[in-house]
């Protein structure tokens, strides 16, 4: 008997350290009038990063993009409203809850939210995670592997994105609102 | 000894000894000799000759399809790359935004 539990307790464990999968979310876009499905990793990953500039600035994508495992991104657009299910979304948020991600962004409006999820592990972030649900549309991105604060800066300012700088008090990373000119 | 024997004798050797070919015999004989050469033979070089062309096609052909495969793949995956970055960007602008407005919002006013 406490074999079989030990037994059961090891398979539940290494079941819910596995990776999510990203395909369940394909659901949310049966309904949908565009749909951005992308899934890169490993040799695909490595292939795309093959085609980028090979320069040693600091700010090319290539020495991010060489050190990540996947990117993966959903984006479905639809014609109406009520044509999705946000509750689709719940074991991903979940999933990320259970894996020691944290929510550093969570932006509630009436009937949308959006939230940043970062994965960090020796102080290192490890994973970014966008959810943004809105009446009619939805995305999800889901970066895996490792990210500097340099890399995540580039991907929020050196795109033309406001700056967001993200400030480390040691424990949580915080998203550091531009101050107000 | 007979002279009819002697006669028999000389005859003979006049008979074996070497004569030169006339000139131009050998090459009468090469060409000769090539004429009646049957035509596979004729044609052995020029098949030869193909069978390597087609060798070398069929491994330059379809090496030359997986790179030019392998290059597409490679444009579609940055192509890929590149949507999936810029996604991310727009989302994260979106909520920067958002952020941006709510402290605006609950800014007391002087």
């Amino acid at each position: 008997m406490k074999t079989t539990l030990i037994f059961l307790f090891t398979a539940l464990t290494a079941f819910a350290q596995q990776g999510f999968d990203i395909k369940s979310l394909d659901r949310l876009g049966t309904n949908a009038k565009e749909s951005t499905n992308i899934t890169l990793e490993g040799d695909t990953l490595k292939l795309a990063s093959s085609m980028l500039a090979n320069n040693k600035d600091p700010a090319s994508l290539k020495g991010m993009v060489d050190k990540l495992h996947g990117i993966y991104v959903r984006s479905f657009e639809f014609e109406e409203t009520g044509k999705y299910n946000q509750a689709d979304l719940e074991p991903l948020k979940t999933w990320l809850g259970n894996q020691g991600w944290t929510r550093i962004v969570d932006v509630k409006e009436k009937k949308e939210f959006t939230q940043i999820w970062l994965h960090t592990a020796e102080g290192k972030a490890r994973g970014l995670a966008v959810i943004a649900a809105e009446p009619k549309q939805v995305t999800v991105v889901y970066i895996d592997g490792a990210l500097s604060m340099e890399d995540i800066g580039k991907l929020s300012g050196n795109f033309g994105i406001p700056d967001m700088t993200f400030k480390n008090d040691g424990k949580k990373l915080k998203p550091e609102s531009k101050k107000e000119e | 000894m007979n002279p009819d024997e002697f006669d028999l004798e000389d005859q003979l050797r006049q008979a074996l000894q070497p004569k030169r070919a006339p000139a131009g015999f050998a090459s009468k004989v090469m060409a000769r000799t090539r004429a009646k050469q049957p035509w596979h033979q004729n044609w052995n070089g020029a098949i030869t000759l193909a069978m390597v062309a087609g060798l070398v096609m069929a491994v330059v052909i379809p090496v030359t399809l997986a790179s030019r495969r392998q290059e597409d793949r490679a444009i579609e995956a940055r192509n890929q790359l590149i949507t999936a970055l810029g996604i991310t960007k727009i989302q994260i602008r979106q909520v920067n935004e958002k952020i941006s407005q709510r402290i605006k919002r609950n800014r007391p006013a002087l």
